[in-house]
């Protein structure tokens, strides 16, 4: 299977940081949410997220810094295994660090999926996510 | 896949023409379902963040975060589609005002919100505003989504948040 692209990901997820409330050993100020609330997706605004999908959907990962005016990069540096993702786990869209992609391969309810970012510039510290989930239908 | 929409995550980079934000509230939009509803009911869907948990700020992730700011902060208000990489498929969104119902932290006219032109926001997404008196405001922030496709449905949404300037 070819990496799907952005705009062909009927589901989105976008993580929001705080760059003032994050730091190392800690998910302060990460936020996440998705466009599924209305196809049974809970825990919207919080890492708690379960985002309900359909077998084979295309999703799509994107960050962003919640003031647009810092200068403060985030990224995701990377997604580890899930059952969600089967063998291919999201990619770099574009050599786009905030933005990546996969499919959801395996149905399941509330599989746990994780990743990692990459918060700072001179001295960037990483903030590890480990309790969103994809319920897959 | 619209290479433009990747470029504008890209180049969500600072500015440094712009004020010097000290607050920013930013909300996400699930469009599709936001249009799906009737005009005025809007509990679900709208998600506020800013850079403030830090300072006391709280319900964040919520239909009304409660800002805690400090007096004379700059702040800015951005809206964004969840939706927004989905090239042709993306729904646009822009603030189209704000009125203040209760206190008085914007002080009139002296801070009232302006939309501003920062450059990898959409138009009309991104407003200005200043926190000139300490105290406690309850204002309306209202957003106009408008869908994708060949005939678009406009809609327009407002609801209750919270500021405390410290």
């Amino acid at each position: 299977m070819s990496q799907p692209s952005p705009g062909n990901c009927p589901v989105q997820i976008q993580v929001y940081v705080d760059t003032n409330a994050a730091k190392q050993n800690s998910t302060a100020g990460v936020y996440m949410v998705d466009n599924r609330v209305n196809s049974g997706s809970t825990g919207e605004g919080s890492l708690d997220l379960d985002t309900n999908v359909s077998k084979a959907s295309n999703v799509c990962f994107q960050v962003i810094n919640i003031d647009a005016t810092s200068d403060v990069t985030v990224e995701f540096t990377s997604f580890g295994n899930s059952n969600a993702w089967g063998t291919q786990i999201p990619a770099m869209w574009d050599n786009n660090a905030k933005v990546w992609t996969a499919q959801a391969a395996n149905q399941g309810g509330n599989q746990p999926y994780s990743f990692v970012l990459r918060v700072g510039n001179a001295t960037p510290f990483q903030v590890s996510v480990t309790t969103p989930t994809l319920t897959v239908s | 896949m619209s290479n433009a929409m990747v470029l504008i995550s890209q180049n969500r980079k600072p500015n440094l023409r712009a004020p010097i934000v000290q607050t920013a509230v930013t909300i996400a939009l699930d469009t599709k379902y936001l249009i799906s509803q009737p005009p005025g009911t809007n509990s679900r869907g709208i998600y506020m963040f800013d850079n403030r948990v830090n300072n006391g700020s709280s319900n964040e992730g919520g239909l009304e975060l409660s800002t805690v700011c400090n007096a004379g902060d700059i702040m800015s208000f951005e809206v964004i589609a969840i939706n927004e990489l989905m090239g042709g498929s993306a729904d646009t969104v822009k603030i189209t005002g704000f009125n203040v119902s209760q206190g008085n932290v914007f002080g009139g006219s002296e801070g009232a919100p302006i939309p501003y032109h920062l450059p990898g926001t959409s138009p009309g997404a991104y407003w200005l505003a200043q926190a000139v008196n300490a105290g406690q405001q309850v204002y309306q922030i209202f957003v106009e989504i408008t869908s994708s496709g060949l005939h678009p449905i406009v809609r327009d949404i407002t609801w209750d948040p919270y500021i405390t300037a410290k």
